[in-house]
Parts: structure tokens; C-alpha cells; sequence
């Protein structure tokens, strides 16, 4: 899909802007073992794609999206809001900005933060396709879908 | 490490290249053909570039492969962060072509786009001149993340004609100094004052460089000069910073240990560097004949030793000019014994803390071995894995060095492989 296609809802974006949701980065290492990383410094830009603020140059996040990026593997971000929402977003790292005016931009505003070990880079990841996998809405699909994996007394009047 | 090279004297290709070795990043693969192979700019190129915006060449020490001083963009920048250092080269020696795709500058080989690039941003300061009214940029340029400062543009070892036989740098300082007004010998105090411009823009730098030509002359011993004037500027430079030591890198000559104390003690130096060129003590005396004159091999690698008692194991590192090795009539009869003979000598030196890096040869017009070609990509990436495999198994890091802070070197970009590729990961073919 074309990477500025907006395919992040208005509930993905308010989720990435809440500071109570949990974040976490999931990437393969060389042996295809699955490495979950909680993050903090994502942002949706204003082309939609998803910026990753990484503030240490050594975080294993940096160097698994580095090799991401080197060998073309996409990495997924999963949401978990404060109520239990849950979304999954498939993307590609596709540049990691060192310096630059975008780069700039994001230092000034870390340090505005007040976070003094400023930044390492800013991560543009595309986003290639959004989920929901929320518990509620997982077993709404189930009972709609599936109802052969239910037993028979979910169906039984009370 | 043996790696078997094409016995047909047929060059691999690129997409050969990546496939012989999994392991090593394509993109990296790629800068190092780019570095080889060089690149020529467009006109519709150049039509985007933007002296405001963008840096221009003109102020490195070194020169141009098609030796013209021309308007050019410095270098480019790669998704990944790291740099392609590379000089506009003509377009009969079949370089990459920059040329523009969607109004975006991106490499071109055979009319197919392989790769999106960025020309390195001019910082802040470059529009600015010195309390003397010349271009700061003149006085200390920029790489993405890197302040450079070369005090003295001139190299001692070509007074007698012993300069080493792919270096331009006397050349490149008439050129520079006719057509650019560039100071052969830099003022302290004015090199800080630009430094003191440069760290205004925060998050524009991440080290300090420092590196001239070879300074023979000395109050009591040889070198003294090169040592005070490094020191002098250090020194000036580090009234700037709150600690007494900053991240730095310097490139200069194998000092004496009393010259290395001094360098270390009196500065806010970091790290230190000096370039054997190549790895080998008969190839070192006939391409290095100004090192091998003052200084030699053998006590060259001792100096680097020394060094790291001082400096401390992983900020210490030695460079070679990859390439020359192979040229006609004194280099190695094949890609084989050069890699071997390399990775030799490299790990005798990791095995004593000093980390040996390596750029891509860029024949220049104008020295001795102008006129020759460089190495095949296979043997490139081939010396890069097995510098990068070295570093690792003696645990020496390269941060002062690597593709932030320089990004000139093909084999220390590869620090950003996770630790599992080098343990575990697929090996090159042949490994």
C-alpha cells in the first residue's frame, strides 16, 4: 500500500497519544527468536507514518530496527490503552533520520522535555496494516464467526 | 578466514556480491560499491542542490576523483544513518549516477534507481564567516554528525618527495587555497570560535576530528610541532566544554610515547588514530617512503600499542587505504593473500587493543598511483566482515570511529549488526 495512505483511525491516534497506553515493539532477532521491547516517543507524522523517538544510540529497539531495516523485515507495534484496547500495527522501518531538519526538530523538543540525553534518532516506520485485537472485540468476531469452538451451553438459556 | 574470490577475473556483481554474503547488511554492500565505484552527479542533480541547505564540496583536505573543484555535493546520506563518502568521478571510469526520482536524489546504475539518498545538510554555521571574515567552513567543516578541523594542510613527508602514493593533500592544498581563500594553517582561537558557532545548533554534532598533514619538525625530537599545534587547538577548543574530556578523534602521525602523554594529558582528546595505510612492512616502505623514513612499521604498530596504555583499548585504531595493496608491480598477486595478509596483521594488532578500520582506495588523479584501479566489491566486503569479526572476538569497540562519527568505513558500519549475527548468524560463503 502506499506508505501515505492513512490507515491509522482516529482511535489508533489517540491511543499513540495517551500516555497511559503501553507500547511495545516486537522484531525477530537472526534466529527468528520474537524480542517484545516497551517503548515510549512514538508519534503518528503528518504523513502518517509512525516516528519512533530513540534516545539511546546502544538500545537493542535501535539496533533491531537497524537490522529490520537492513534485511527488510517488518516489526510490530502493539497498543494496549488504559481500558484494555489492544491494536497491532504492521510496518517497515524505512529511515532512521540522524540529522537533518526532522532530526532538529525532534532534539529541540526532547530537550524541551527536559530528557538531557537527547536523541539518538528518529525512527519513520510505515504502517502496512492496523488490527484490533482487544479481548472484547476478539470475542465478539469468535462468537460471530466460530461458533462451532463454543460449547453448546453458552447458547443454553439462563 | 579464507574466502574464495571468482578465479575467472570476472568481477562479481552487486546482486552476486549480496548473495555470496547474507550476513552483511545490502545497503552496506552497496555504499562500499559506491565508495569503489564513485559517482557522477546529474544536472538535474546539482539543480536541487542548495549551498544553503546542503554541504558543498570544496573544504576536505583530500581531493576529487575526476579532480575538479567544482560546486558538488559533499556526500550523501543512506536510510540507515550511515554516510556514502565518495567523490565526483567521470563518467568514463562508470561510476553510480545521482540523478533525481520523484524530484528526490537517489542512485542510479544502468538507468535503474537502486537507492535513495540525501545530500548532507549544511549546519547553521556555514553561512556565517570568522572575526577574520572567512567562511567558518573554511576553518571547520561538517560531516552529518562530525566537526572538522584539519589545522594544517600540508604534509612534511612530500618536501623530499616521500609522500605517500595515493595522497593529493599538497594538490589539494594549492587548489584549495587559490580558488577558496582556505588558511593552510589554522589559528586556534579562530577554530574555536567556530566550534563555539557550530555547538549552538544542539543535536547537529556528536565528536570533534582533528587531522593534518605529517609535521617532521620538532624542538627536541621529531614531531614536536605536529604534537604543539594539535594540543594548542585542543586546548583552545576545550575551553567549550564543561568536562575535561569530550568525544573526539584524532588522525596523525605514530607519536612517541612522551608526545602520545602530552596529547592525552594536556587535551580533551579521546581517541587517537594513526594510519599504517596498509598492513604490510615491504608495501608500507614502498608506498608510506615519508613514514618509513621518520618512523618505520615495526615501530609504528608499537607507537599505536603504546598508545592504548594511554588512551585505553578501543580508542585506539590504525587505518588502511584498501586497495593499494593490490596494485601493480609491488602489491599482492591476488585478492586472496591481501585479505589474508590483512586480517593477519589486524588481529596482531586487536590482539593489543588497536582496531584496525579501513576505507575504500579512491584512485586520484595526480599521485603515484592514480592511474590504477581499486579492489573488487567481493574482496571490499570480504576485508569489511573480517575486520568487523576481529572486533568482536577481541571485544573491541569502535564507537569513536563508526558510522556516526565518521561513517567512511564499510567494516565498522557493521558494529550495528546485533550481537547474534556475529556469533550465530549465516557467515559469508567460504567462511
Amino acid at each position: 500500500m502506499n506508505g501515505n495512505e492513512n490507515i491509522l483511525s482516529e482511535r489508533v491516534r489517540g491511543l499513540i497519544l495517551d500516555p497511559g497506553t503501553l507500547i511495545a515493539l516486537s522484531t525477530l532477532n537472526e534466529r527468528g527468536v520474537p524480542q517484545v521491547d516497551f517503548i515510549s516517543g512514538l508519534v503518528v507524522s503528518e504523513d502518517n507514518q509512525l516516528e519512533h523517538l530513540e534516545y539511546s544510540e546502544n538500545s537493542r529497539t535501535h539496533l533491531r530496527l537497524v537490522n529490520a531495516l537492513w534485511f527488510g523485515h517488518s516489526v510490530s507495534i502493539t497498543l494496549r490503552g488504559k481500558d484494555g484496547e489492544v491494536f497491532e500495527i504492521q510496518g517497515y522501518p524505512r529511515k532512521v533520520h540522524v540529522t537533518g531538519a526532522l532530526f532538529s526538530r525532534r532534539y529541540a523538543e526532547v530537550l524541551k522535555e527536559g530528557r538531557s540525553e537527547g536523541l539518538a534518532g528518529v525512527w519513520r516506520i510505515a504502517p502496512e496494516a492496523v488490527t484490533e485485537r482487544s479481548s472484547h472485540a476478539l470475542d465478539r468476531e469468535h462468537r460471530r464467526d466460530e461458533p462451532f469452538h463454543l460449547h453448546l451451553d453458552a447458547f443454553a438459556l439462563p | 578466514m579464507s574466502i574464495a574470490f571468482e578465479k575467472s577475473g570476472r568481477e562479481l556483481t552487486l546482486s552476486e556480491v549480496v548473495a555470496k554474503y547474507p550476513g552483511v547488511p545490502p545497503l552496506i554492500i552497496l555504499k562500499t560499491d559506491v565508495q569503489r565505484r564513485g559517482v557522477f552527479y546529474s544536472d538535474r542533480a546539482l539543480s536541487v542542490l542548495d549551498a544553503a541547505r546542503h554541504a558543498v564540496t570544496g573544504t576536505h583536505i583530500f581531493g576529487t576523483r575526476d579532480g575538479k573543484l567544482a560546486p558538488r555535493p559533499e556526500s550523501l546520506l543512506l536510510r540507515d544513518g550511515t554516510s556514502i563518502i565518495t567523490t565526483p568521478t567521470p563518467l568514463e571510469q562508470n561510476p553510480y549516477i545521482v540523478d533525481l526520482l520523484d524530484g528526490n536524489p537517489w542512485l542510479f546504475d544502468g538507468g535503474d534507481p537502486i537507492e535513495e539518498v540525501e545530500y548532507w545538510p549544511a549546519p547553521a554555521y556555514y553561512a556565517k564567516l570568522s572575526r577574520s571574515g572567512v567562511p567558518m567552513k573554511n576553518i571547520v567543516s561538517a560531516r552529518p554528525q562530525r566537526l572538522n578541523i584539519f589545522p594544517y594542510r600540508y604534509c612534511t613527508f612530500w618536501n623530499n618527495a616521500k609522500g605517500c602514493a595515493f595522497c593529493d593533500i599538497v594538490s589539494q592544498l594549492k587548489k584549495g587555497r587559490e580558488a577558496l581563500k582556505i588558511p593552510a594553517r589554522l589559528d586556534p582561537a579562530e577554530v574555536a570560535e567556530v566550534v563555539a558557532e557550530a555547538l549552538k545548533e544542539k543535536g547537529r554534532f556528536s565528536t570533534l576530528f582533528l587531522t593534518s598533514g605529517s609535521v617532521t619538525s620538532g624542538r627536541k625530537k621529531p614531531f614536536d610541532d605536529e604534537v604543539d599545534f594539535y594540543i594548542a587547538i585542543l586546548k583552545e577548543v576545550g575551553k567549550l566544554f564543561r568536562t575535561p574530556k569530550y568525544p573526539s578523534q584524532i588522525i596523525a602521525t605514530a607519536f612517541a610515547e612522551d608526545q602520545l602523554e602530552r596529547l592525552y594529558r594536556e587535551t580533551g582528546l579521546t581517541s587517537y588514530t594513526a594510519d599504517l595505510e596498509v598492513l604490510d612492512e615491504r608495501l608500507f616502505g614502498q608506498f608510506c617512503p615519508g613514514k618509513a623514513e621518520w618512523i618505520g612499521y615495526k615501530e609504528w604498530k608499537r607507537r599505536l600499542v603504546r598508545a592504548v596504555g594511554i588512551f585505553g583499548r578501543g580508542r585506539v585504531g590504525t587505518g588502511i587505504v584498501a586497495g593499494i595493496e593490490l596494485t601493480r608491480p609491488h602489491g599482492y598477486a591476488s585478492e586472496e593473500e591481501a585479505l589474508a595478509r590483512n586480517l593477519e596483521e589486524a588481529e596482531e594488532l586487536a590482539e593489543q587493543g588497536v582496531t584496525t578500520v579501513y576505507i575504500v582506495w579512491s584512485p586520484r588523479p595526480g599521485t603515484p598511483l592514480g592511474d590504477q584501479k581499486n579492489a573488487s566489491l567481493d574482496y571490499y566486503v570480504a576485508l569489511a566482515w573480517g575486520f568487523h569479526r576481529l572486533r568482536r572476538k577481541h571485544n573491541l569497540s569502535v564507537t569513536f570511529d563508526d558510522y556516526r562519527r565518521c561513517g567512511n568505513h564499510p567494516d565498522t558500519d557493521l558494529d550495528r549488526l546485533t550481537g547474534e549475527a556475529v556469533q550465530v548468524g549465516k557467515p559469508p560463503r567460504g567462511d
